[in-house]
C-alpha cells in the first residue's frame, strides 16, 4: 500500500515536471518571438490608424499629429451640445485637427443602427468651413454583394460625400435618390446608403452645433 | 512505450516520402478526405489571398508542431501527451499569429478571429497524435507540410472558385500577403448582379461538396473500369485520421 501510494506520487511527480519544464520551454518560445516582433507590430498599427486618419482628412490640411489631438466622445460630452446625433452606442475617439495653431478642422466617430443588419460605424473628415473631407467605413455587417458598397475598397460611392456641406448641400436633399435626395442608392439595396447618408447628415448637424468648441485649435 | 514501435522502425528503415506526399496531398486530405477543420476552410476561403493567407498559416502551424512533436516525443511520455502537443500548437500559432501581426497587417486584420481559431483545427492535433508522435524528425515535417500543404491546396481552389464566381475578379487585394503585388487584381468578367451563393457560406459548402465529388470521380477512374461497376458502400469508411488504429 505504502509503495504504491509512494510509486504514484513518484510518477505523478515526475510527470509535472516534465510538463512544467514543458510549460517553461513554450513560454520562453513566446517570449522572444514577442520581444522580436513587439516595435513592428506597435509602428504597424499606429501605421494604419495614421493611414485610416489620412484618408478622410487630407495631410494638407493640418499640421499637428492627429494621433496626440484624440479625445473621447461622447464618455466626456464635457461642453459638447447633441452629442445623440453621433448615435454613438459606446465611448469612441474623435481627432482634433490644427495649422499653425488654428482649428482647422476635427474627425468625428458616428455610428448608425438603422443598416439592414448590425451597427454601421463610421469615421468623418469635416474641415473649417462645414465641408466633408471623407468619409470611411470603419465596421459594418452588411450584405455581402448589396449592402457592402460603402466600402470604398468595393465602390467609391461614400466619396460622393466629399465637399458637401450643409450650406451647400439643403436638407431635403441629403436623402437617397429614390427618396427624393442627392445621392444613390445600390442596385438591391437602398436600407445601407439610407442609413448612411442621414447618418453623415446628423454629423454636420452636430459639427455646426459645436463648431467653436471643435475648432477651438486645442484638445477640448 | 511499444505503441507504433513496429511503424516507426519501418519508416526508419526506409521513410517513404512519396507515400506520405501522396497521402496529405491527395488520398488522405485534410479538407477532402479527413474533412478536419472545416470551420476556418468555409469561412475564409472566400477569396485567395485569404485563403492563401491562413493555407500557409496553417501549413507552418503544422510543420513546426509536427517536427517538435518529433523531437520530443521519447521526453513527452503518454499521460501527458495530449497537453504537452496543445500546449506546443498553441505557442506556435501564437507566434505565426504575432509574425503575421508585423509583417501582414491587413491581411491578420482581414483574416481575423481565424488565426488564433488554427489552435483547434483537428488536422494538428490529429498529425501531432497519428503520426509525429511516432516517426522521426524528418518524416514528421514532411508529413507536416504535406497535409499543410494538401489543406492550402483545397483552400486555395475554393477560394479560386469563390472569388471568381461571386465578384468576376481574382487575387484581389493580393498586396496583404505580398507587398510588391499591388496590381494583380485580374477582371475577369463583370457581373452586372454577382453571384451572392458563391460569397455567402452556403457557397463554401456547395463548393467544397463538389470537389469531394470529383475527387472520388477521379479516384474510382483510376482505379479501373473493374472497381467503376463496384457497388458503392455507404458511409464514411475511408475517413481516416490517424495513421493506424492502436
Amino acid at each position: 500500500m505504502t509503495q504504491n501510494s509512494d510509486t504514484l506520487t513518484d510518477t505523478m511527480r515526475r510527470h509535472s515536471l516534465r510538463l512544467g519544464a514543458f510549460a517553461v520551454g513554450t513560454a520562453l518560445l513566446l517570449a522572444v518571438v514577442y520581444a522580436l516582433t513587439k516595435d513592428r507590430i506597435a509602428d504597424q498599427r499606429l501605421e494604419t490608424e495614421r493611414a485610416a486618419l489620412a484618408d478622410v482628412f487630407p495631410a494638407a490640411l493640418h499640421d499637428n499629429d492627429l494621433l496626440g489631438a484624440a479625445f473621447t466622445l461622447p464618455a466626456d460630452t464635457g461642453g459638447f451640445t447633441q452629442t445623440h446625433l453621433l448615435g454613438l452606442s459606446t465611448a469612441r475617439t474623435a481627432y482634433a485637427a490644427t495649422l499653425t495653431g488654428v482649428g482647422s478642422g476635427v474627425i468625428l466617430p458616428l455610428e448608425t443602427a438603422d443598416g439592414y443588419s448590425g451597427t454601421i460605424v463610421l469615421m468623418i473628415g469635416i474641415n473649417a468651413e462645414g465641408a466633408i473631407t471623407g468619409v470611411r467605413v470603419v465596421q459594418h455587417a452588411e450584405t455581402p454583394g448589396l449592402g457592402d458598397k460603402i466600402d470604398t475598397a468595393l465602390s467609391p460611392w461614400i466619396r460622393s460625400f466629399n465637399n458637401r456641406s450643409l450650406p451647400n448641400t439643403p436638407e431635403v436633399l441629403w436623402q437617397v435618390k429614390k427618396d427624393g435626395g442627392d445621392f444613390d442608392q445600390f442596385v438591391g439595396a437602398t436600407i445601407t446608403p439610407r442609413a448612411v447618408v442621414a447618418a453623415v447628415h446628423n454629423a454636420l448637424l452636430f459639427f455646426d452645433a459645436n463648431r467653436e468648441r471643435l475648432l477651438a485649435g486645442t484638445t477640448p | 512505450m511499444n505503441t507504433g514501435s513496429t511503424e516507426s522502425t519501418n519508416y526508419t528503415n526506409s521513410t517513404n516520402y512519396a507515400d506520405i506526399a501522396s497521402k496529405g496531398l491527395w488520398h488522405n486530405n485534410p479538407g477532402l478526405v479527413q474533412l478536419l477543420g472545416l470551420c476556418p476552410l468555409l469561412a475564409v476561403s472566400n477569396s485567395v489571398v485569404n485563403a492563401l493567407g491562413l493555407g500557409l498559416a496553417t501549413m507552418a502551424v503544422l510543420t513546426g508542431s509536427n517536427m517538435l512533436v518529433s523531437l520530443f516525443r521519447h521526453q513527452v511520455l503518454p499521460p501527458i501527451r495530449l497537453p504537452a502537443f496543445v500546449m506546443l500548437i498553441a505557442a506556435l500559432t501564437t507566434c505565426t499569429e504575432l509574425v503575421m501581426q508585423a509583417w501582414a497587417w491587413e491581411l491578420h486584420q482581414a483574416l481575423g478571429i481565424f488565426i488564433p481559431l488554427i489552435v483547434t483545427n483537428c488536422v494538428l492535433l490529429g498529425r501531432a497524435e497519428g503520426f509525429a508522435s511516432k516517426h522521426p524528425p524528418l518524416a514528421a515535417t514532411f508529413d507536416g507540410l504535406m497535409m499543410g500543404g494538401g489543406f492550402l491546396l483545397v483552400l486555395v481552389i475554393i477560394g479560386t472558385i469563390r472569388e471568381l464566381l461571386g465578384t468576376g475578379a481574382l487575387f484581389a487585394n493580393m498586396h496583404q500577403l505580398l507587398p510588391f503585388a499591388s496590381d494583380w487584381t485580374l477582371h475577369l468578367f463583370n457581373p452586372e448582379t454577382p453571384f451572392l451563393l458563391a460569397i455567402l457560406p452556403p457557397g463554401a459548402f456547395l463548393v467544397l461538396g463538389f470537389l469531394i465529388a470529383l475527387k472520388n470521380v477521379i479516384d474510382r477512374k483510376l482505379a479501373g473500369p473493374a472497381a467503376a461497376s463496384e457497388e458503392v458502400v455507404p458511409g464514411s469508411k475511408r475517413i481516416r485520421v490517424t495513421e493506424q488504429a492502436s
